[in-house]
């Protein structure tokens, strides 16, 4: 492995519609890249600050949050919160200098396995061109 | 471990034998489903979209489908068929034999391995041998249940001695080739057959010869994502995307053979064409129709939407033939349109919409069971207790009983299972499983019926004769509503005297508590403990009523029409007028030479986008009532569509013999209703075959007058229910959910629905009941112990939780501390974080849980360790 950088991304997962996909994808064999692991929760709204800051924190080179089509919340409003506090992490990080593009937030509809890898792929190359974070050099005591 | 005597049988594993199943084993029944092939789901799981809402059935399904197959309460019998029942009600002997699936399902993991190395190919009779599969096999990736199958007929291992392939393959070692077929044997309380349909070519067409020509279910496949096309739309001679497809009605139904209409294919073809057209723009897709039988809750809106929007052209004509174009795979059709002019389109790909008839298994099993079958096969059942066959203990669900689609089905699964609990008078045989539940509090084993027409009463008694007392809501100061102005059903059975039966029993059960002239007024609460204030208008006190579900039933209302004279003339009469005047003034109807009957008034108009279902079977029945009586009378009906759907076509043909005359008039070219001086009548219309204006004098005219939403807005402003734009309430869910709200504990039936005939009405109300039952059955009250809860230590009491909850769950008491109701909250955890202090916790997701899971999930080299 050495040489090569394999970026670590969290992916925070709501319960119903994204870890539907998720599942999907799993059943259908689809693949995609093991640098994606995924943290269920029960929806997108519970995911606070401290929690993507943590994860960044932590060593995490890139952070995406995975909730509900707008409007489809299970919880009616909770994935417009999500994208609160991801633009306002977003400002924290450029404020921080680090690139804003190491965390996102994506909406899913429950039988999106093929939109699911995709993106995942996507994510994992977007962040292995941006390197290593900046935040793990400091870090690695913890 | 525990005695088996007071379950049940449910034979059929679709979606109608899994909804029964379910909704026993949740009132805490013990249920055995025995199935014919290797997985459940039967016709529904191969569907690619369902109408009218163009959802794909499988993921909405699929919980239900795990739900059934790993419920405490529920045992799954695959590759099973019934061999011999014997005994009666209350305790059959059931004899059923399994085949050997030969792959251990608990050690299976639906790897794939086995089927990789296969050698043996077959046809996937799942995507209607349109693509192959291996003899080892697992129908869809999702199947339940979840794991591996041997179709003994082509593996290699039987046919040809010795091949071993899959078993060295298999890292599991899950298959066993010496597994034996079995006999079970089953004591069982009642039995319910759910075994559906089947779809098979007439043999006057001639379907094989032309590879282009393909059947509805085939068409499905194609447009399924899992199919053998994935979902890319394309004909089956050359795998070229067709430029236009026609598709032909009433393919094995409305014939000689088949004296009825199969209800669902018209809906089917309209989903099928526009969806097609909404793959491709540039596709011409046609659909050559003899009625658009589209009688369902929303299902007009969905046809205009399909001609208006997605451009489907629909001709009508009934095309007896296809031809093959020489020297291509494309077909010509050959039609005559409605002035009778012949005329010939080539398509490249054509759609038999096949109709439904009852599978022969089902045939022979019910015959042998002694149960009475009408002359199509289907299950003979009354109107009133449209799920009991002839047999006591034994019950009818789904496409058996008539054609229907899977609303309905739904609707007569829980019906069933309602019927069926009424007959077991034995003890529960049963275990509760509550380990990921929270137990708190009992149940208030008391329902609310609010409405009490034949579905309130209905619903009232399926409580009460269970040992439920049940409280009945009356606005006015008699039982019955409407069909206190019916006289018959369309199969002939008399409606007046099963009312007045049916109040005399609601009346005098000791369970059941009738309030008249009485009025909800506020209601709070939620599933298990609900209370209710009711105003009784006669007294100014008040009552209040605990509950713990709630049962809508206030139905609907006739719409009171001001076109064709009506009010102005004593001749032009509604259907309950001539109701009315059939059983008080026969003279005057033996002395009438002529009647007109016109259909649609105030249906399927642009104010009233919605057929009212009922009409045409009403009009045609009443017609041949005053054949009847007078039998040298001339009747015309002028009519838009006949929408005599299911067994009701009978009823259509018997009239055309009898010598009704039908006119079909179009929205454009209303009929025009004239009186001269003397009061006498005068139709005009302009007739389609003729070409020219019709003028009909007659003596009567009968309307059948839309049927229009009652006035529920303020019962849906006090429960907050959904109501949907044409002002019948919304339903959870339109295709799997139709007796249920959101809203747990609060249910729906009969004409508050959607307009429907009484049979579909009391199905309805018994589906509600035993929903209900499945909350008041309850020794306890459970939610789930995913609820959040707070820590009061940390409060600070800023209310942020109160202000932000979705469902109001977080109350604050009198001493202003916050409390979470746990039955209210669902676990979001949006107020965990957005608390300042972090005095929220939820249990299951607490944040140094989740911290962890971060922390833990970022160690470098996790997940490449194989």
């Amino acid at each position: 492995m050495k040489g090569k950088f394999e970026p670590l991304i969290l992916a925070f997962c709501c319960n119903y519609c994204p870890s539907c996909s998720a599942d999907l994808a799993k059943s259908a064999k689809l693949q995609y890249p093991p640098n994606i692991r995924i943290i269920k929760v029960p929806c997108i709204g519970a995911v606070g600050i401290i929690h993507i800051l943590k994860a960044l924190e932590n060593g995490a080179d890139g952070v995406c949050l995975m909730g509900c089509l707008e409007g489809k919340c299970e919880y009616s409003t909770g994935n417009f919160r999500a994208m609160k506090r991801v633009q306002y992490v977003k400002k924290l990080l450029g404020k921080l200098s680090i690139e804003k593009e190491r965390l996102e937030l994506y909406n899913f509809a429950a039988a999106e396995a093929y939109r699911f890898c995709k993106l995942a792929r996507e994510v994992t190359e977007t962040v292995r061109t941006l390197g290593p974070t900046p935040l793990k050099i400091n870090n690695s005591k913890i | 471990m525990f005695s088996n005597f007071g379950s049940i049988l449910v034979v059929g594993g679709g979606i109608a034998g899994i909804q029964a199943c379910l909704d026993l084993a949740d009132s805490g029944y013990f249920v055995y489903l025995v199935e014919k092939s290797a997985f459940i789901g039967g016709k529904t799981a191969q569907l690619d979209k369902t109408y009218p809402v163009n959802d794909c059935p499988f993921c909405i399904r699929y919980n239900e489908h795990m739900e059934c197959a790993s419920h405490t309460n529920i045992e799954v019998l695959t590759l099973s068929e019934v061999k011999d029942i014997k005994g009666g009600s209350g305790n059959f002997k059931a004899t059923i034999i399994q085949r050997p699936r030969y792959v251990d399902i608990d050690r299976c993991t639906t790897c794939g391995l086995c089927a990789e190395k296969c050698p043996a190919k077959v046809n996937d009779e799942f995507n209607e041998g349109m693509g192959k599969r291996k003899a080892i096999y697992l129908e869809y990736s999702r199947a339940v249940p979840n794991g591996y199958v041997i179709d003994k007929k082509n593996c290699l291992h039987f046919t040809e001695e010795g091949c071993n392939i899959c078993r060295e393959a298999c890292n599991e070692k899950a298959i066993d080739f010496d597994k034996k077929e079995k006999d079970i044997t089953l004591n069982i309380g009642s039995i319910i057959l759910a075994t559906g349909f089947d779809s098979v070519i007439p043999s006057y067409y001639d379907y094989d010869k032309f590879s282009n020509v393909i059947t509805s279910m085939e068409f499905e496949r194609i447009m399924s994502l899992h199919g053998p096309c994935g979902g890319h739309l394309i004909r089956p001679s050359d795998r070229k995307e067709p430029k236009n497809i026609a598709w032909l009605q009433c393919i094995g139904s409305r014939d000689i053979q088949h004296n009825y209409c199969s209800t669902v294919c018209c809906m089917y073809a309209v989903k099928q064409a526009s969806l097609a057209k909404q793959s491709n723009r540039m596709l011409n897709a046609a659909i050559f129709f003899m009625d658009m039988r589209v009688c369902g809750k929303d299902y007009e809106r969905y046809y205009n939407r399909a001609k208006d929007e997605d451009d489907v052209r629909f001709v009508r004509s009934r095309v007896h033939n296809v031809f093959p174009v020489d020297g291509t795979n494309d077909l010509l059709i050959r039609y005559a349109d409605e002035q009778g002019k012949i005329s010939e389109e080539i398509y490249d790909m054509v759609v038999l919409s096949l109709g439904l008839e009852p599978s022969q298994d089902a045939v022979k099993l019910a015959r042998g069971l002694g149960i009475g079958l009408d002359k199509n096969n289907f299950i003979e059942t009354s109107s009133f207790a449209p799920v009991n066959t002839s047999v006591p203990g034994i019950y009818a669900c789904g496409a058996f009983n008539a054609p229907k689609d899977i609303s309905e089905s739904i609707t007569e699964a829980s019906a069933a299972a309602c019927a069926s609990l009424l007959n077991m008078a034995v003890s529960k045989a049963a275990l509760y499983d509550e380990s990921l539940e929270k137990t708190w509090q009992k149940p208030v084993s008391t329902g609310l019926v609010v409405g009490g027409g034949v579905t309130g009463m209905v619903s009232c008694l399926c409580l009460a004769d269970q040992g439920y007392k049940a409280y009945l809501i009356e606005k006015t100061d008699k039982l019955g509503g409407h069909a206190l102005k019916l006289r018959k059903t369309f199969k002939g059975e008399d409606v007046t005297s099963y009312v007045k039966e049916l109040i005399d029993k609601v009346e005098n059960h000791p369970l059941i508590d009738v309030c008249f002239n009485s009025e909800v007024k506020h209601t709070d609460g939620y599933a298990g403990n609900f209370s209710t204030r009711i105003a009784i208008s006669s007294s100014t006190e008040t009552k209040k009523i605990k509950h713990g579900i709630t049962i809508m039933s206030t139905g609907a209302d006739f719409f009171r029409t001001s076109e064709y004279l009506y009010g102005k003339n004593p001749r032009v009469l509604s259907w309950f007028q001539l109701d009315k005047m059939l059983d008080e003034k026969p003279n005057e109807i033996k002395k009438a030479n002529a009647w007109v009957f016109i259909l649609c008034v105030g249906s399927r108009e642009p104010e009233r986008p919605y057929c009212s279902k009922i009409c045409c079977s009403n009009a045609i029945q009443n017609a041949l009532e005053l054949k009847k009586v007078n039998p040298d009378m001339e009747i015309y009906v002028l009519y838009r569509d006949m929408r005599t759907y299911g067994l009701r076509e009978g009823l259509y043909t018997d009239a055309q013999d009898k010598g009704i005359v039908f006119i079909r008039y179009k929205l454009d070219g209303k009929p025009e209703v004239e009186e001269d001086r003397d009061g006498r009548l005068k139709v005009r219309i302009f007739d389609n075959i003729l070409g020219e204006d019709l003028i009909i004098q007659t003596d009567f005219i009968t309307l059948q007058t839309a049927i229009v939403p009652g006035n529920h807005d303020n019962l849906a402003k006090l429960f907050n229910l959904p109501v949907n734009q044409d002002g019948f309430f919304k339903e959870a869910h339109q295709k799997f959910r139709p007796v249920e709200f959101f809203a747990k504990g609060i249910y729906l039936a009969g004409l508050v629905h959607s307009p429907k005939p009484i049979d579909e009405a009391i199905s309805q109300a018994q589906a509600a009941a035993a929903k209900a039952v499945t909350v008041l059955s309850k020794e306890y009250i459970t939610t789930s112990n995913e609820v959040a809860s707070i820590d009061l230590k940390l409060c600070v009491a800023c209310l942020t939780c109160a202000r932000i909850c979705p469902f109001g769950a977080v109350i604050i008491t009198g001493m202003g501390e916050p409390y979470v109701e746990p039955a209210k909250c669902r676990g979001c955890g949006i107020c965990v974080v957005e608390c300042p202090t972090r005095a929220m916790v939820l249990e299951h997701f607490k944040n140094d849980s989740i911290l962890t899971k971060c922390k833990a999930l970022l160690e470098p080299f996790m997940g490449y360790v194989q």
